[in-house]
């Protein structure tokens, strides 16, 4: 430790300058999240937990929430702001951009520049930048666990129990976390006891909370209490305690409803970069008897396979993945970049071929991917590509033969790694488009609720045409499949999710499966819509997923829904 | 099996979540409670989820369960704060001989009962049903006090905290409410096992220390406790054998079979005799595994026969109707033994509220409370019986420090009060929501216990209980009482006698109540109903006699325990204790049996029934304890046995164990060979089997008697009864689930029958289960509807409906007034042709879902019409359809 203190002290910046460096990078992230954060379709799940959040700020009964940090902190933001799309996804984005900051706890035991690293990969990697862009995912979770552990660290008790409580009220995620730790715990006590109590023994020692249980215990309970009662705004609401516990007892163990193989695809698909410079880093501390790297990529293996086990708990489970491979990563990263090269400009020069021909190559694999197998674009494409590989090992083969191949291999590997981070960057970047669908559909353990804009618009136009008035107007969902378009629909008068049309009461809008049948004397208009799609994982082909992986499109199936609409409300033009 | 695995594992996480709890609230019992260590736990859950969701402040859910354990873990681990951690696991490793035997026999008890549970699960008949729908009505209630599952917009009218701790355990383990009804019971076997076996252990343990070590005997001799409690039954069964194998029948000269002793003993079924001989009772017509809860008949002074429940806990667990008596049991044993607690000082401490200090610690008086509150929600007939015990235990504290004097009277009134009035405030959103049907006191004049009916009903008991009070009075001629014990007996019996003939007095006077009272009691006009009472009484007073008998041995026993003033060493105190913590026990069962031969709860019936159920349930616990402590004493200080004398007990289990073979064997020959169609006695081999057993018994008892160890005589006696009712067990048993049923048979579905003949009634529940909830409506019958299929969609889906089983809510709710015109209002729902008057009766009652099926069709001029075509059909198979309506709001 002191080593690496020492090298941060006299090789790197300064600690003001990282902290502003941190601050940027802080700030970088947040307002990327915030970008077009409303724009991106809301899943049904989302829609779900937004709408929960509003009934809460509505003082309305609510069931009990799965994410109660969530629902806490939103509810009481609808009640004090808007309740609009923004709001609702502005909670996980500040915790997601707040995982930027937590490497300023740990700077004084990293070099600089694996501080500013993980301080960026966490801002801005792909996985956990899309997933902190959701409502009520576990990001909380993530964050909440990581702060826990950094205020442990820094010795701050009642960050401890915010952070603590935080977590634990994120959803079934943090209860799953710790059932892996314990069998992470169990396996190590198995496998060496005398460390394991070593370690246990260090780890009580400094520990903060043996100092001022009553902060840590205080501050705790109330920040339990304070989120899941939502400041008070549902004193009921402190089931949502255990609404996290109880998700995962009831859906944890269950089979998840895609194929087995699809958190895996999703993650390595957004995970190229850190995925392939963490199995480099592997093998280099494997090899080299690193232990603490040793620990660090079983513990990711670990998640990840907790991850595959509790699929059925949602994407979320991905994202703890995602500080562990980094911190691999980067390392390796750091192992190359303060190598020496015995003939530096040499490396620079295949640094800079290098990277010409990845950028043509990823160009050219777009287009040959794109292509339909069998035409001519196809083939041209493929040979494109082909021969763009057989170039780069040649630079490779002929620098080394003809100069050093350290030098060849040292330059070579900089520019992979450069085009990996900026594809990895891409995919963030993406992401934020206004509308884009793709990583929302990827990304999302429901369907996506994207006749939500068709809607609005056909009702903004009847708004302007006709006398409706959406203030005063009530609307009836009627398959309780798209009950995430009360969120939708939260604007009006009234949204209810009967089983049957209200007898004595026509509502304005009716949203139905498509066999509903309308008994003659209901004046209604329909128009079919595809209520919410969500990608077709069962029908992928091999082929589908490879090109996914580079394309980011896949088939989608559409869930049909009728919208109805009053035929009184049609006085004036039909848009 | 993976029900029963989950539930096996959910209690095992009770036991030791709530071990350090357990442990330091029971701290001068030798098993610091760890046998109670569960109910502790399920108790404290069940009350603070029920109190934080009748408050509002959780979610009648999994998650506001999670929430309330969350509370109980914190709680336990406050307890072992303070350095009481290493204390506790310095008592685990020391008494791990404790915890092993402990779990065992959970496993054991819990294993076996859900054996006999799958072999016949059936959740029907009898008031299953009602308990199913209360279960599945909490598990849909958003929130406390639940919704009444038959007459929707009302909370259950009920003890339901027995319900709520039933459903919490449903959901939290996941399984479906039809399984873990069944498991309910098994896992209330076992509690109830457990629960005795630890008050029989600190009993025993408490007076057998060797050196600070526990004798090995104590385990295996606290045994007896839930043996005597659960297995041991009355004698019925044993008559019911006798009755089969034809004995004390004759011909006259008619040709008629007459029996002078079967019309005297009178029990229902056996009044007439068998159609042919055997050793297993084959009767038509009747089911006799039924008869013996139905053995105490009353008869009105105009002779006319009423039916009382007079259930024992073997009885009331094969039955397994999840009724409050069933569901209190483990409680009942917690505050048994937390009296036992008290009476040893484990209470001690000190407590200040404002300027008054209590010599007892707060921990311990508030889970008192909370222990007597759970029983009057759980079963409100217990509530006082243990407020009682527990209170005179305390006294009894204050009389071992402080002497006898008339404060000890005070302050065993205040503490009736003192603990009572918290532990009813503790439930006070319960009773806000209660109606009972209890109208007040009635003299019972004409109604009493025969003797013999007496003698059936708790022989088994009784013996080991005069035989333990009359070895201390011979034994101990210098611990008598006589004078002041008869005194009292007297006294008690003639206030008992004048109060109820007063009672009975003012009842005849009063233009009010004559009517009703003399109604009640049978009178016929123009003779005295007083005189003609006693008159009956006095003509069999065998009850009385036995409860005179029994009331004056044990009062000369208690105060001559205490005559000696004598100092004595802390061992004879802890012995002291305990004999008179027995004694306790015998004269509470004592006064149970005695107050219903004089007064009664008035309630919807009019007569003893309730009353005799629940108060003989309660002495039959009771008694059972005490009684096994002295059968074990009276064993244990019998000089030495030798090995051989051992062969009788040995010969006499053998041959029982072959006449149970040869008598239940059925499908071959060797049924016919020895147990059908048999003729006089002496006609069978298996009758010379059953001979020599009652041979080998008495040539037993007669060789005690000429070896002069006369307690080992009366033990002989004491087992001869127990045996008796033994018989029960075996034959009720074999009787109800239909002998013994193949691996793939067992199944713990209660709904397995239903499914099997109303498959698509079935689909509909599991429709109405995973629907909103709302309102349903269904058949009612015109009789009413209980013990009969009648609102079972109800039932199994949780929905509350508009009205369900009438009678049933009307003794819940002492009347019919919240019903109104429900009944009629349904049948012209269903049957209306006329849709607005319909659709009145749909907004009336708020009706979400209306179901048609089989009973709808049967029970009334079904026009379905007006639901097609104005509702929406949301569930359709060909059985049973499923409309919504959704009023406009």
């Amino acid at each position: 430790m002191k080593e690496t203190a020492t090298i941060s002290h006299t090789k790197g910046l300064s600690d003001t300058q990282i902290q502003l460096s941190m601050l940027a990078i802080f700030l970088l992230g947040l307002c990327l999240r915030l970008t077009s954060l409303a724009s991106i379709p809301f899943s049904a799940g989302e829609a779900q937990a937004a709408w929960q959040a509003l009934l809460v700020a509505r003082d309305l009964p609510v069931e009990t929430a799965v994410n109660a940090a969530y629902q806490g902190l939103t509810a009481s933001t609808f009640a004090l702001m808007q309740a609009n799309a923004f709001w609702a996804r502005f909670w996980p984005a500040m915790a997601g951009a707040s995982l930027a900051l937590i490497p300023l706890f740990w700077r004084r035991r990293l070099s600089p520049f694996l501080t500013l690293g993980i301080a960026f990969a966490l801002a801005l990697d792909p996985i956990l930048f899309i997933l902190s862009r959701q409502a009520g995912n576990a990001i909380f979770v993530l964050a909440g666990l990581v702060w826990a552990l950094s205020f442990f660290i820094a010795g701050k008790p009642v960050g401890v129990g915010v952070a603590l409580a935080v977590a634990l009220l994120g959803g079934p995620w943090a209860w799953a976390v710790l059932l892996l730790l314990l069998i992470a715990l169990g396996i190590a006590y198995l496998i060496n006891k005398a460390a394991l109590n070593e370690f246990a023994s260090a780890l009580l020692n400094v520990c903060p909370l043996r100092k001022s249980p009553a902060k840590f215990a205080l501050s705790f309970v109330l920040t339990l209490l304070l989120l899941a009662t939502s400041f008070g705004l549902d004193p009921a609401g402190i089931s949502g305690i255990a609404g996290g516990l109880s998700a995962f007892l009831q859906e944890g163990f269950l089979n998840s409803q895609f194929p087995a193989w699809t958190p895996i695809y999703r993650w390595a698909a957004y995970s190229i970069c850190p995925l392939i410079l963490s199995i480099v880093a592997t093998v280099h501390a494997w090899r080299d008897g690193a232990k603490a790297k040793k620990a660090l990529s079983l513990l990711t293996m670990f998640l990840l396979l907790g991850a595959v086990l509790f699929a059925n708990l949602g994407t979320g489970g991905l994202a703890f993945v995602q500080l562990p491979i980094w911190i691999l990563a980067l390392s390796e990263i750091e192992r190359l970049v303060k190598s020496t090269s015995d003939q530096p400009r040499v490396s620079l020069y295949v640094f800079i071929f290098s990277l010409v021909l990845c950028v043509f190559l990823a160009i050219s694999l777009k287009s040959f991917l794109n292509a339909f197998p069998g035409t001519l674009a196809f083939t041209q494409q493929g040979l494109a590509f082909g021969l763009g590989l057989v170039l780069l090992g040649l630079v490779y083969l002929f620098t080394g033969l003809g100069w050093s191949f350290q030098a060849a291999g040292r330059g070579a590997a900089l520019a992979l790694t450069l085009v990996l981070l900026v594809s990895s960057l891409s995919l963030t970047l993406s992401s934020t488009v206004n509308k884009a669908k793709q990583a929302a559909l990827i990304w999302s353990d429901s369907p996506i609720l994207d006749s939500a804009d068709e809607i609005s618009k056909v009702l903004h136009e009847y708004e302007r045409l006709n006398t409706f008035e959406p203030e005063t107007a009530s609307v009836a969902i009627l398959d309780p499949h798209y009950s995430g378009y009360a969120w939708i629909f939260r604007d009006f008068g009234r949204v209810d999710l009967p089983l049957a049309l209200p007898e004595s009461q026509s509502p304005e809008i009716i949203l139905s499966h498509p066999d509903w049948q309308l008994k003659p004397d209901q004046p209604y208009r329909g128009m079919d819509l595809v209520a919410s799609r969500q990608i077709a994982w069962d029908t992928l082909t091999p082929m589908d997923l490879v090109k996914g992986v580079f394309t980011q499109t896949f088939t989608t199936n559409p869930n049909m829904a009728i919208f109805w609409i009053r035929e009184d409300l049609f006085t004036g033009a039909n848009p | 099996m993976t029900s029963f695995i989950i539930w096996y594992v959910l209690s095992l996480i009770l036991a030791v979540v709530n071990l350090p709890l357990t442990w330091r609230l029971f701290k001068a019992l030798p098993s610091r409670g760890y046998a109670l260590s569960r109910p502790v736990g399920l108790l404290l859950w069940g009350y603070l989820f029920w109190l934080l969701t009748s408050l509002q402040l959780l979610h009648n859910n999994l998650a506001g369960q999670l929430v309330a354990f969350g509370l109980v873990i914190m709680l336990n681990l406050l307890v072992l704060r303070g350095g009481r951690a290493k204390g506790l696991w310095a008592w685990i490793k020391a008494n791990h001989r404790l915890i092993l035997t402990t779990e065992a026999l959970f496993l054991v008890a819990f294993g076996l009962w859900a054996v006999v549970r799958a072999a016949n699960p059936a959740i029907i008949g009898t008031e299953k049903p009602m308990e199913m729908a209360f279960i599945n009505a909490i598990l849909r209630s958003p929130t406390f006090p639940p919704n009444d599952p038959w007459l929707s917009g009302y909370a259950i009218s009920y003890y339901y905290f027995g319900y709520v701790l039933a459903a919490m355990l449903i959901r939290v383990s996941g399984v479906d409410a039809a399984i873990g009804y069944n498991l309910m019971s098994a896992l209330w076997f076992a509690l109830t096992a457990l629960g005795a076996y630890g008050v029989l252990f600190d009993l025993l343990a408490g007076n057998r220390h060797k050196e600070g070590k526990i004798s090995g005997w104590v385990y295996a001799a606290s045994l007896l406790a839930p043996f005597m409690l659960l297995i041991v039954s009355n004698w019925h069964g044993f008559l019911d054998i006798l009755h089969a194998r034809g004995l004390f029948w004759s011909q006259d000269a008619a040709g008629q079979s007459v029996s002078s002793f079967w019309q005297w003993i009178n029990l229902k079924e056996l009044t007439t005799a068998p159609a042919s001989y055997s050793w297993f009772p084959l009767r038509l017509g009747g089911v006799q595994w039924w008869g013996a809860s139905r053995v105490v008949q009353d008869f009105t002074l105009n002779g006319t026969a009423l039916e009382v429940i007079d259930e024992f806990p073997f009885f009331t667990y094969l039955l397994s109707d999840l009724h409050p008596h069933l569901l209190a049991m483990p409680f009942v044993l917690l505050a048994v033994s937390q009296a036992l607690n008290a009476i040893r000082g484990g209470w001690q401490g000190e407590t200040r509220f404002w300027h008054w200090r209590l010599p007892w610690g707060l921990p311990e008086i508030a889970f008192a409370v909370l222990t007597l509150g759970g029983l009057a929600f759980m079963n409100t007939w217990d509530f006082p019986f243990y407020l009682l015990l527990i209170a005179a235990a305390l006294v009894y504290g204050q009389y071992r420090s402080n002497g006898w004097n008339g404060r000890r009277i005070g302050e065993f009134f205040l503490l009736c009060f003192g603990l009572g009035i918290p532990a009813i405030l503790m439930y006070f959103p319960f009773f806000l929501s209660f109606s009972s049907q209890a109208g007040g006191i009635l003299p019972s004049l004409a109604f009493f216990t025969q003797g013999h009916y007496f003698w059936i009903m708790f022989g088994p008991l009784l013996l080991p209980l005069f035989a333990g009070l009359l070895a201390h009075f011979f034994e101990r001629p210098q611990a008598r009482a006589v004078k002041p014990a008869f005194l009292i007996t007297l006294g008690l019996f003639l206030f008992l006698f004048v109060f109820s003939w007063s009672l009975a007095f003012i009842g005849t006077k009063l233009p009010t109540l004559n009517q009703l009272f003399l109604g009640l009691q049978g009178a016929t006009p123009g003779e005295s109903p007083l005189w003609q009472a006693l008159l009956n009484r006095l003509k069999a007073p065998g009850t009385w006699i036995t409860l005179f008998l029994l009331s004056f041995l044990a009062l000369n026993a208690l105060l001559g325990e205490h005559c000696s003033q004598a100092e004595e060493p802390e061992s004879a105190h802890t012995e002291k204790s305990t004999h008179t913590f027995v004694l306790f026990l015998l004269i509470l069962g004592l006064l149970l049996t005695l107050a219903p031969e004089f007064v009664y709860l008035r309630d919807n019936f009019g007569t003893r029934m309730n009353t005799i159920f629940k108060f003989y349930f309660q002495a039959w616990i009771l008694w059972s304890l005490a009684g096994s402590y002295m059968l074990v004493q009276l064993i244990g200080s019998a000089t030495k046995t030798k090995l051989w004398e051992k062969l009788f007990p040995f010969g006499m289990f053998l041959l029982g164990m072959i006449a149970m073979y040869l008598g239940l064997y059925r499908d071959d020959a060797v049924f016919q060979r020895f147990n059908q169609n048999l003729g006089a006695l002496g006609s069978s081999p298996l009758d010379y089997i059953v001979l020599g057993i009652f041979a080998l018994a008495m040539i037993w008892f007669i060789f005690e008697l000429v070896s002069r160890r006369w307690k080992m005589a009366l033990a002989v006696i004491c087992i001869c009864g127990i045996a008796m009712g033994l018989v029960y067990p075996v034959v009720a048993l074999w009787n109800k689930t239909g002998g013994i049923p193949s691996a793939d048979q067992l199944t713990l579905d209660g709904t397995q029958y239903y499914k099997a003949i109303w498959p698509d009634q079935m689909q509909a529940v599991e429709w109405l289960k995973q629907a909103p909830l709302g309102v349903m409506v269904e058949a009612v019958a015109d009789t009413g509807g209980s013990y009969t299929t009648y609102a079972s969609v109800s039932t199994f889906s949780g929905m509350p409906t508009v009205l369900g089983w009438i009678g049933h809510e009307a003794q819940w709710r002492g009347g019919y007034l919240e019903m109104g015109s429900r009944q009629n209002d349904i049948r012209t729902l269903y049957s209306t042709h006329d849709w607005q008057e319909a659709k009145a009766i749909l907004d009336k009652y708020q009706i979400k879902y209306v179901y048609v099926g089989d009973l709808e069709i049967r029970t009334y001029a079904l026009d379905e019409s007006k639901f097609q075509e104005h509702l929406q059909l949301v569930f359709n198979s060909p059985g049973a359809r499923i409309y919504a309506y959704a009023a406009g709001q």
